[in-house]
């Protein structure tokens, strides 16, 4: 498949290239220059300041910062929440949904009516969210309990415990995002050559060895890309918890945006809220790389 | 004996898919329940699935209480021109992260990454300054213009990992052709991507539909509002109706439905037509 | 044949779909308006109840020469809309809100209201001195109390009769209370409780599900607690009254395991899942609106309205809020504005609402509420003499959000047992503390470059 990269280009069609290059990603740069830039550099210059947003700031150096790393418990406890979440969710998230995809990749009759059921729930969003799924996690009368009632079992408090708190909000995401994550997923799968199925099956393979030899080879780059934005959005969950718990109980539910969310608006510390958007770019930025670097060992890119 | 595993497949198929459906579609139903009672109901234990007393008056209330066809007229406008935009723009920039070689290329993709993982409530406010002076307060374009400058970090992520799955040898061939660059990306890039773009179409027109604080914070005439903002004033702090608050999210999630029923088919049959893989 | 139909139904479906969309898109949806009256903007907030068109469509119809357009912000997020909509320079000309004034005019977001106070001669002794208090900021006045919420003991008749109790003598201290309860609390046969007599609120979301103010804090003030000295500057959660309501909390808690607690507290929902309207509590404090409230979710509860508790030796205690509207900085129509907050928070309009609306507003001003009109219902009285006791929510003004905050916290973390009464209130007292160094700090540095109240 790789037979002309060794060839060596003269420079006026590389300087063209570059040139073309340039034009092409201008839209992206120009747009950055003019809505990007200003508020970053205004975030990064906050974050050195004490700042309300209706007054002028404060410049006080490094200030915030040394308060968030060397004396605020809840900047730690925030991070811990954080990442309790993102490490749980993200396996799950690409899992469950990778075979909602693989389910509904399907030919069968009327197979356009179940994909949109399986599409429904991620477009309920916001407050009816939110009071379906306290309505679905009520200890006493929920559907979860209910449900397991029947089978004898005694369901946790949920979003009333501490310890389930945390994977309650977990579900509910799971279940919100499963139908647009399957949308991705179902793109990726269609175009997998009906061929190498075909393989397996000579082989006498089972669906087990499909799943394993061709779908998820073949898919490798869309489970790559996604597990780098779903890291990315796990870090910045916030609504779930802004809406249902209030960061409770016990603040396990006091997930990072979720307290920078409390100092930006509640408190009007913007300053602080800036050092904490900031810190949690770092985070990010170096948790992406990371996995950039050990991804590059295992996406299999068809293209190269 | 062929046959018969097939019907076994099928079978087998089916009960999965609804048994499936049926968890993912519960909770969808007790909205639509809900929509239907009035608040004397709406709490009852055990749930009542078929309310005993059906309230067509929670829609009727949709209507008087807001104006909801300008918002629809609004929301659609706004999604549209967002789709449009971020379609254009995104795959543009996507094409130079993907398939052209330029110096700084990875290191600015870098950059582009990482202004994706600022959390937006530290920008707001600038952002909001940044609008105000160029004097685009309580109207559309803070909510359409930037679309159209790439249409975020995001999307454009997400069309160069799926163009990095095109096979090289196409442009190269192409390009040994002297096929301009633009050619190459209208004419083969472009309609191979249909799928991931219908995919960021569909994401994208999600994301602009259901946006509440954009709206929320730019727009201040009570007629340029949008479903998602109207959608928001049915919440009360001590009184709430639920019955109409879910009447009008039925309304409003009804659309996107819809155009998923009907536009699926773009997204999930294009790619297997160009039949070029492999 | 099959085919030919489906693409027939197909291609009108989407004919009819563009149509729609067309119309939609083109049909001229708004009309020109022809007042010629000068025209002021107002906000309010979605759910405020429903008095606030009342109020403005009575002002558009009282006079001729201001017009008052007004919308509703969703609550949720009344903050950020009535912040961005100042850095705007274009703000509404008065917004009503239920948050602390102050946190708004400390940071010069609002027009001192004193100079119009002065020229008008108004008289701002009818306003209910917990109401009024919160309107304050350095000596200056920056906005209206135009309604408020006044709280009372509400207890379930039916439940004390079941329980042997006279259902005409509700408790009358907090250790009455305490025997009432374990007369009222029932178990099923798991040994789970399925009602109980009395439900101390702990955490924020049972206090705002439940619309109930915390009990350790009634009972605190009830002590004469004191949460911030007179200056302003020292913050005292950790004070022997609190400390003692919150140790009395613990006691009435100690029969029950945390887990069957919140199992029970689970329960709580809205509408008639409400704790007192589903009668799972039998006793509550309540707030003024929650008569029609229960007409409304649970017609058959039988209840009464009583004087809160006390504590030996202490007078009642109570809690309010109000809904104000001030003026923000930048509004072009002041003077306008100001007529209409006048309208808003007199007599005769509070009297007005309150007998227009379903859901009635408790109103600001004492002369309503001793009104004949006001008075017909018997238990008002009751309503009147809280508020009168009544303390406000803002606590520590210049650390509002983190006082409340951490109060909850502290609270929690005793409630579950995972820390002492002293150890969780002192770390709270000491966060709050911090922070509101910190905003003074802050606020001397912008005084001291920016002229604050100057005209």
């Amino acid at each position: 498949m790789q037979k002309k990269t060794g060839r060596i280009r003269k420079s006026p069609q590389q300087r063209k290239q570059t040139l073309l290059g340039y034009l092409f990603v201008s839209p992206w740069v120009i747009g950055f220059l003019i809505f990007g830039l200003y508020p970053i550099i205004m975030s990064f210059y906050y974050s050195l300041c004490q700042y309300d947003v209706l007054r002028i700031p404060q410049f006080i150096g490094f200030g915030n910062y040394k308060e968030l790393l060397q004396n605020d418990p809840y900047f730690w406890k925030s991070i811990w929440n954080t990442l309790y979440y993102t490490v749980i969710r993200t396996p799950l998230v690409i899992l469950g949904s990778l075979l909602l995809a693989v389910l509904v990749n399907n030919t069968v009759k009327g197979i356009r009516f179940f994909r949109t059921i399986f599409f429904i729930p991620s477009i309920i969003t916001g407050v009816v969210l939110s009071a379906l799924w306290l309505w679905l996690l009520n200890p006493q009368y929920g559907l979860f309990n209910s449900i397991l009632a029947v089978f004898g079992i005694h369901g946790p408090l949920w979003l009333q415990s501490p310890n389930w708190s945390k994977l309650s909000i977990v579900l509910m995401s799971l279940w919100s995002i499963g139908g647009g994550r399957m949308l991705v997923f179902l793109a990726a799968l269609q175009g997998i050559p009906t061929a190498l199925y075909e393989v397996v099956d000579i082989d006498g393979g089972g669906w087990w060895a499909k799943f394993r030899h061709v779908t998820v080879p073949m898919v490798s780059p869309v489970i790559f890309l996604w597990t780098i934005l779903d890291v990315i959005f796990s870090f910045q969950v916030f609504t779930e918890a802004y809406v249902m718990t209030k960061g409770g109980p016990l603040n396990s539910t006091l997930f990072y945006n979720l307290y920078l969310y409390y100092k930006a608006f509640d408190d009007f510390s913007m300053g602080y809220a800036s050092a904490l958007a900031w810190l949690l770019l770092v985070m990010i930025l170096v948790i992406t790389l990371i996995q950039f670097l050990v991804g590059k060992k295992f996406v299999y890119y068809e293209g190269k | 004996m062929r046959l018969n595993f097939k019907t076994y497949r099928t079978t087998m198929t089916y009960l999965l898919l609804i048994a499936v459906s049926v968890v993912l579609i519960l909770p969808f139903l007790w909205i639509i329940s809900t929509s239907l009672k009035g608040s004397e109901s709406i709490f009852a234990i055990p749930p009542q699935w078929i309310p005993k007393q059906i309230h067509w008056d929670n829609y009727a209330k949709v209507f008087t209480k807001m104006p909801f066809f300008i918002y629809m007229k609004n929301s659609i406008f706004i999604s549209v021109m967002t789709i449009l935009g971020t379609l254009i723009s995104g795959s543009l920039v996507a094409y130079a992260f993907a398939c052209m070689k330029w110096p700084g290329r990875d290191w600015l993709f870098v950059f582009m990454l990482g202004t994706m993982m600022l959390p937006m409530q530290v920008t707001m406010i600038p952002v909001f300054v940044l609008f105000k002076q160029f004097g685009w307060l309580n109207t559309f374009k803070p909510l359409i213009v930037p679309a159209f400058f790439g249409g975020g970090a995001f999307n454009i992520f997400l069309l160069r990992q799926f163009f990095l799955t095109i096979p090289k040898d196409l442009f190269e061939a192409a390009r040994l052709d002297g096929c301009s660059e633009f050619r190459i990306y209208w004419e083969i890039v472009l309609p191979l991507a249909k799928p991931a773009l219908a995919t960021v179409a569909i994401l994208t027109f999600m994301m602009t539909w259901n946006d509440f604080l954009g709206p929320l914070i730019y727009i201040s005439d009570k007629l340029k509002g949008t479903l998602a903002l109207g959608l928001a004033m049915f919440v009360g702090q001590y009184q709430t109706e639920w019955g109409v608050l879910m009447a009008a999210s039925v309304l409003v999630m009804l659309p996107i439905i819809i155009l998923f029923f009907l536009f699926q088919k773009y997204f999930i049959q294009g790619f297997m037509m160009s039949g070029i893989k492999g | 044949m099959k085919k030919a139909t489906g693409q027939i139904i197909k291609t009108s479906f989407v004919i009819i779909m563009v149509i729609a969309a067309g119309v939609i898109l083109f049909y001229p949806w708004s009309r020109a308006s022809d007042d010629s009256r000068r025209t002021i903007s107002f906000w309010s907030c979605s759910g405020q109840k429903e008095d606030v068109p009342f109020i403005v469509t009575a002002f558009n119809a009282a006079q001729d020469s201001i017009r008052i357009v007004s919308i509703a912000i969703p609550w949720q997020e009344q903050e950020k809309k009535v912040l961005t909509a100042i850095l705007s320079d274009n703000p509404p000309d008065a917004v009503s809100q239920f948050i602390p004034v102050v946190k708004w005019a400390s940071r010069m977001a609002l027009m001192p209201l004193d100079k119009f106070i002065e020229r008008d001669q108004y008289d701002t002794t009818v306003f209910f001195p917990a109401l009024w208090q919160e309107m304050k900021w350095q000596g200056h006045i920056f906005g209206i109390p135009v309604s408020s919420a006044s709280f009372a003991f509400y207890y379930n008749k039916k439940l004390f009769r079941r329980a042997g109790l006279d259902p005409e003598r509700p408790p009358q201290t907090w250790a009455e209370v305490v025997e009432y309860n374990k007369k009222l609390t029932r178990y099923d046969k798991a040994g789970n409780i399925i009602q109980i007599g009395f439900f101390p609120l702990y955490k924020s979301s049972l206090v705002a599900s439940q619309n109930s103010p915390s009990t350790a804090l009634i009972i605190a003030w009830e002590k004469g607690a004191s949460f911030l000295s007179k200056d302003g500057k020292t913050v005292t959660l950790l004070n022997p009254p609190l400390v003692e309501a919150t140790q009395w909390i613990l006691d009435f808690l100690k029969p029950y395991p945390i887990n069957k607690i919140e199992a029970f507290a689970a329960g709580f929902g809205y509408g008639d899942q409400q704790a007192f309207a589903a009668e799972k509590v039998a006793m509550m404090i309540l707030p003024d609106i929650f008569p029609d409230y229960l007409k409304q979710h649970a017609p058959n509860v039988e209840y009464g309205i009583a004087l809160t508790p006390t504590m030996p030796g202490c007078p009642i205690a109570s809690s309010t809020g109000s809904w104000w509207i001030a003026i923000p900085r930048g509004s072009k129509n002041p003077e306008a504005a100001w007529e209409f907050i006048k309208f808003a928070a007199s007599k005769k309009v509070q009297l007005d609402a309150r007998d227009a609306m379903e859901q009635n507003l408790f109103p600001s001003n004492r002369q309503a509420t001793a009104d004949p009109r006001f008075l017909k219902d018997g238990t008002m009285q009751i309503f009147v003499a809280h508020l009168e006791h009544a303390q406000s929510p803002t606590i520590v003004p210049m650390a509002h959000d983190v006082f409340w905050r951490e109060f909850y916290t502290a609270q929690e973390q005793i409630i579950y047992g995972a820390q002492s009464i002293e150890k969780a209130l002192g770390t709270a007292q000491s966060i709050i503390q911090h922070e509101l160094d910190k905003t003074l700090t802050y606020d001397e540095y912008v005084r001291s470059k920016m002229n604050f109240f100057g005209e």
